[in-house]
């Protein structure tokens, strides 16, 4: 007997009861109801919990609660009118297909419980999904049991609901769950078995849904099948045209993934000594590229003089041990030491050794290691003695025709006479302790002729020992590789002079460590570096740069990874240093490789976490045509992650232009966010009125000083003691005191001799 | 006398059922009695319509038409020669052709040599399943990352009730395209142990072993170099991009694949799964490629040195994968004993499915530091300057997969299939790829 046939009857209380009871379809679908209501309940009165847990504010939460309810109401109404018109009044089936779509929804709230939209979302399609079930579970109930038991079994599904599934499974097991397992992956995963449970009830009904359908409807299957052919293929043009519609990131687009990528911020202590380093600060890289021989005197003073923050640099070792300020690993480009000395060691290296008191017998067997460990043309193979025979001006003045200068050149080469080395009367391969010097102010000691004055002599440690034994000595020491012999010492406190031209700037040195296998072990450590804390001192005084006497006097900055984590290691962070970043195609050993968001933030963590609290990326433009990587979204994940922002290397206006945000005055651009200032306006700009622009940039390498400078002064970012301060919003940045006044290049070298 | 004539003929047909790689139940045949010929037609064709959703790196939603083919038979007593081609994405290949001879013995046992390019026997449970007759949209992820596709070689199968044994030699590449070595000799064989073997229900349990010798790569600085890539897409044909589980294995020289397997059928009801082990060796002529990189002014020391920053290690991977149906209605689930595989739907049907998915390309060397700007591991744990690192690590990526589907056969011809699948992935190139959605649906029509 079917139950449409049992409707029919009439029956007493007790048959009710045991009519009921004893049907097993009821039952099914009393169990279905519960874990229905499981997933109703559990999903609705736990998500302001969740959502709270999770950190979204709470009246977003409540938003959740009233989304899932309002979203009930077109979801009822459809699921009502697929059961009747499309699966011909068939309840089982569009009840587990809704609970196997509510798992679907359940697995996408679960993964992204911090995600508003998508939580949102997600309790807005089960708020759809679930009470179509809920409804439906109630007709099926009625059209199972006969019309006078309809109210009981209504009573039995009802109770089941709630009792056991509200009560019981949504209130108490969830709770009970959730806080005995410290998270929400448990509940979530109870929730699933909650659909599944429902599904599998229901399924149990199927059957005797099918004659139930059958007896009332006829052989309507067909109908059914029809209408699930219109369902799928409707489903399928909703897909393809619902992906077609999506516009949202359909391709990697770098500017938006600068923002969704995180990056790692700067911490308390780095940020504190980020701070040392002054805003906008004019580094002049090399000294000057343009118009002086770079990394000699003549361009620091030089630049000294314009008045840039800092003296930039490159460091190397000789094979005594010297470290140098000098930027290419061979002096091939910048001396003229393929004039000097052949493709070997230097052939007067043995008399030289002689000079210094060593035998003959002696000095030739250390010849003979130097030819072993020798690189031709390279520092590490030349004493620093040797190195000054060169001359390190000519070339510019081959290279550089109109801004070439007499004075640049040696007019007397340096070579060996008399049993001892005679500088050349140029420009030389300089030492760190000359480009400090002339950042305090001074010049090299000249003789009548010319030539620099620098003594030397063994080291007292060194003394009475033959080279074979100073030799066996390094090596013991284990700290270097044996090939730097750096048993010579120079005199380098009587090597200066006070400069006569020196105006009072007192810039800091910007030194870059070079490639780690081309210098010692402890190259990092070869150079006093923290001698005192000057403690609190302005950077800029009555139109003088001050950044040399202040905590931010020294920056180091590298490439290899080597050298940032040795110099992390030794000074913790207490000294600004900068990561540089270079791209190449294939990638070079220290290069990143992957120029995307990802990789820029990996790169930026590692640097952080070696104690960086600058990145320097390069940027393109004439004439060095350098690769980009300080796009605007690169700029913007620098400074989201709170380092400064030095880019390298400028030469001219347009670059100054586009990096400092000109190109995009007053035009909105999609980084204005973290990257626009308003720029009140100073008497030394060209205008009168504040402009508001997207700074690309927090200082920068330039071998224009003259020219950066200028564009410092006249757009209010030097000389303005009202700029925003992009790392402590709110706060003010004071750089009024800098100087504001640019003295003319070509008249500063001649003033300064050249 | 008929009777040994008409066995194996039913033999064959018994064969080419429609579970394996290759459909061979087309509508179209054409018989010549006289001859003993019987020819066949048939194709098929599948259109997808995929929407993803990622965390981060875009994956191409859209529809493709993800497979079109075409493919013919012709049987002539105990011979069966099958040939299929394929033309989806706008592409032509070559996908199975082969020649086949089966007996059946006295025992009614069936003993069957094959010869052509088709499936690897151990190549994997489902990778052997036609993805025609497939409950998913896709084959599980781990099937194809660590499974094996089709090759060309030779092979002998004998089956009973209860037994299957499946062997074979190949080669890798069937049109012996490569730049220099030679084509590679593959061994493979798949065991099966059915305790259940009746009308209305089969348990099976099996095995799988192969071993692979790679022959053939690219010369690089004068050496030879053999390279191994293993990969999946996201579950799916629309965008089959590789990105996110994918492994590039160099020096790769052996490689040995593990499976076990276990499937269970009745009327109603479907479970299976499949477990994966790859193991590879790694081969190179480490003095060449020293003396060759020694010849420049930042030379290496000796060849240990070289040898220590350039490491080689051998690279073992696991994966697998559960998947289950449910028909609600339709004409029951079907097992194919001469494959070993279980049938697609037959007939007006509604399904339900679901599947676990594993698939493990992460073999990480302890204490190994990875940078995701530079695509390398680092063997001390932090960044150094020189261009050999001395890592080890392999990260292809770890990915789980869940899918949901509901299958709809209109009739034997044409289905429609609903999938979504959930993808957790921890890859470490990707950082922020963490989570996919993918909602598939496909329309299949087959004769």
């Amino acid at each position: 007997m079917t139950p449409e046939k049992k409707s029919e009857q009439s029956l007493s209380v007790k048959e009710i009861f045991k009519t009921v009871l004893s049907n097993k379809f009821l039952w099914y679908i009393a169990l279905a109801n519960s874990f229905i209501y499981m997933v109703r309940y559990g999903c609705l009165d736990w998500a302001p919990t969740i959502l709270s847990e999770q950190g979204v504010d709470i009246k977003n939460a409540g938003w959740a609660y009233f989304a899932y309810e309002i979203a009930a109401i077109p979801g009822t109404i459809f699921c009502g009118w697929l059961s009747d018109k499309v699966f011909n009044g068939r309840r089982a089936l569009p009840t587990m297909i809704f609970m196997a779509l509510i798992i679907v929804a359940i697995v996408v709230y679960w993964q992204n419980m911090t995600n508003l939209s998508i939580v949102l979302g997600c309790l807005i399609a089960i708020g759809f999904l679930i009470y179509g079930p809920v409804m439906l579970i109630g007709v099926q109930a009625l059209d199972l049991a006969p019309k006078n038991a309809a109210g009981t079994a209504a009573g039995l599904t009802g109770f089941m609901g709630y009792v056991l599934g509200t009560a019981i499974l949504a209130n108490t097991v969830l709770g009970y769950v959730a806080e005995s397992t410290g998270g929400w992956d448990m509940p979530f995963i109870l929730l699933i078995v909650g659909c599944v449970g429902a599904i599998f009830f229901m399924a149990l009904t199927y059957k005797e849904e099918q004659y139930l359908v059958a007896d009332r409807k006829g052989e309507k299957i067909e109908l059914m099948f029809k209408n699930l052919v219109r369902v799928g293929l409707l489903s399928t043009v909703v897909l393809a045209a619902f992906t077609s519609c999506e516009e949202e990131q359909q391709f990697t687009n770098e500017k938006l993934d600068a923002k969704r990528v995180e990056v790692q911020v700067l911490n308390s202590e780095l940020a504190k000594v980020r701070d040392y380093v002054p805003l906008y600060a004019v580094v002049a890289h090399r000294g000057s590229t343009f118009w002086a021989p770079e990394e000699t005197e003549a361009s620091w003073r030089w630049a000294r003089e314009m008045g840039a923050d800092y003296l930039e640099s490159d460091v190397q070792c000789t094979k005594d041990g010297i470290v140098l300020a000098n930027h290419d690993e061979n002096l091939k480009r910048t001396t003229n030491i393929e004039n000097v000395f052949s493709e070997n060691v230097p052939a007067s290296r043995v008399d030289f050794y002689m000079s210094l008191g060593f035998s003959r017998a002696d000095a030739e067997a250390q010849y003979g290691r130097d030819m072993a460990a020798f690189r031709p043309f390279y520092t590490l193979s030349y004493y620093y003695a040797e190195l000054l025979m060169l001359d390190a001006g000519s070339w510019f003045n081959e290279s550089s025709l109109e801004q070439a200068r007499p004075t640049f050149k040696a007019t007397q080469n340096g070579r060996f006479e008399n049993g001892k080395i005679v500088y050349s009367n140029g420009l030389y391969i300089s030492a760190i302790q000359d480009q400090i010097a002339y950042a305090q102010g001074k010049r090299l000691v000249r003789d009548a002729q010319g030539r620099r004055v620098l003594t030397y002599k063994i080291k007292d440690e060194y003394k009475g020992m033959t080279l074979q034994q100073i030799y066996d000595a390094i090596k013991a020491k284990g700290e270097y590789n044996a090939k730097y012999m750096d048993f010579i010492e120079y005199d380098f406190a009587a090597g200066y002079e006070p400069d006569p031209e020196d105006t009072g700037n007192r810039p800091g040195i910007y030194v870059e460590f070079k490639e780690s296998w081309l210098n010692p072990g402890n190259m990092e450590q070869r150079w006093n570096i923290i001698t005192n804390d000057p403690g609190d001192q302005p950077f800029y005084k009555n139109g003088k740069v001050n950044v040399g006497n202040t905590r931010g006097r020294v920056i180091l900055q590298t490439f290899s990874f080597d050298a940032l984590r040795r110099a992390n290691n030794i000074f913790k962070g207490r000294i600004p240093m900068c990561y540089l970043l270079w791209i190449s195609e294939p990638a070079y050993a220290t290069d990143i490789a992957y120029d995307t968001p990802t990789g820029y933030a990996a790169f930026i963590k590692w640097a952080q976490d070696n104690g960086a609290h600058i990145i320097g990326p390069a940027i393109s433009g004439a004439p060095n045509n350098y690769p980009e990587m300080n796009a605007p979204w690169q700029a913007y994940m620098i400074r989201k992650s709170g380092m400064i922002n030095h880019p390298y290397s400028f030469d001219s206006w347009a670059q100054m232009c586009k990096y400092m945000g000109y190109y995009n005055y007053g035009w909105e651009t999609e980084f204005d966010d973290l990257l626009r200032l308003e720029i009140p306006a100073t008497p030394y700009c060209t205008t009168s009125y504040p402009s508001s622009v997207p700074v690309y940039m927090d200082g920068f390498f330039t071998n224009r000083t003259e020219m950066s400078l200028r564009y410092m002064i006249e757009n209010g970012f030097r000389g303005n003691a009202q700029l925003p301060n992009p790392f402590h919003a709110g706060q003010k940045y004071d750089n009024s005191q800098a100087n504001v006044t640019v003295p003319d290049a070509v008249a500063t070298l001649e003033r300064l001799g050249y | 006398m008929k009777k040994y004539i008409l066995m194996p003929v039913l033999a064959i047909f018994a064969l080419a059922a429609s579970a394996q790689d290759f459909d061979t139940d087309p509508t179209l045949e054409l018989e010549n009695a006289e001859k003993e010929v019987k020819f066949t037609v048939g194709a098929r064709m599948m259109a997808d319509a995929a929407l993803y959703h990622s965390d981060f790196t875009p994956v191409n939603s859209g529809a493709s038409i993800t497979d079109a083919r075409i493919r013919t038979s012709m049987t002539y007593k105990d011979w069966y020669f099958y040939a299929d081609f394929g033309f989806g994405g706008g592409k032509f290949s070559q996908k199975n052709i082969f020649l086949q001879y089966s007996h059946l013995d006295n025992c009614d046992n069936t003993h069957a040599v094959k010869v052509g390019y088709y499936n690897d026997p151990a190549g994997s449970m489902a990778r052997n399943t036609s993805l025609g007759s497939y409950h998913f949209i896709s084959r599980p992820g781990s099937s194809y990352a660590l499974g094996e596709g089709r090759e060309l070689g030779i092979s002998y199968k004998y089956n009973t009730d209860h037994f299957m044994a499946y062997q074979g030699v190949f080669t890798e590449n069937a049109y012996n395209k490569i730049e220099a070595g030679f084509n590679g000799v593959t061994v493979a064989g798949r065991y099966l142990f059915r305790p259940i073997a009746n009308d209305y229900q089969t348990l099976h349990v099996g095995v799988s072993a192969r071993f692979a010798h790679l022959g053939g790569g690219t010369v690089y600085n004068n050496v030879l170099k053999k390279s191994l890539h293993l990969g999946q897409s996201l579950e799916t044909l629309v965008d089959e991009d590789e990105q996110f589980v994918s492994a590039d294995l160099d020096w790769a020289n052996n490689v040995v694949n593990l499976g076990a397997e276990a499937l269970y059928q009745n009327d109603k009801f479907f479970a299976r799964g499949e477990f994966f082990y790859k193991h590879v060796t790694k081969k190179r002529d480490s003095y060449s490629l020293y003396i060759d990189a020694q010849n420049n002014i930042d030379g290496w020391g000796d060849i240990e040195w070289w040898e220590n920053a350039n490491k080689l290690k051998n690279n073992n991977f696991f994966g697998g994968y559960v998947e289950a149906g449910f028909q609600i209605f339709g004409n029951g689930y079907k097992y194919n004993k001469q494959e070993g595989l279980l049938g697609g739907l037959d007939g007006k049907s509604l399904e339900i499915v679901a599947r676990y998915n594993y698939t493990g390309l992460n073999n990480l060397t302890d204490g190994e530091y990875y940078n995701a700007g530079r695509g390398h591991y680092y063997a001390n744990g932090y960044m150094e300057d020189w261009p050999g690192t001395g890592a080890t690590s392999v990260g292809g990526g770890d990915i789980h997969s869940v899918t949901l589907g509901l299958n709809y056969a209109f009739n034997r011809y044409v289905l429609c299939m609903f999938d979504y699948t959930f993808h957790k992935l921890d890859k470490p190139f990707l950082p922020n790829d963490k989570n996919f959605h993918v909602a598939q649906a496909r329309v299949q029509f087959t004769f």
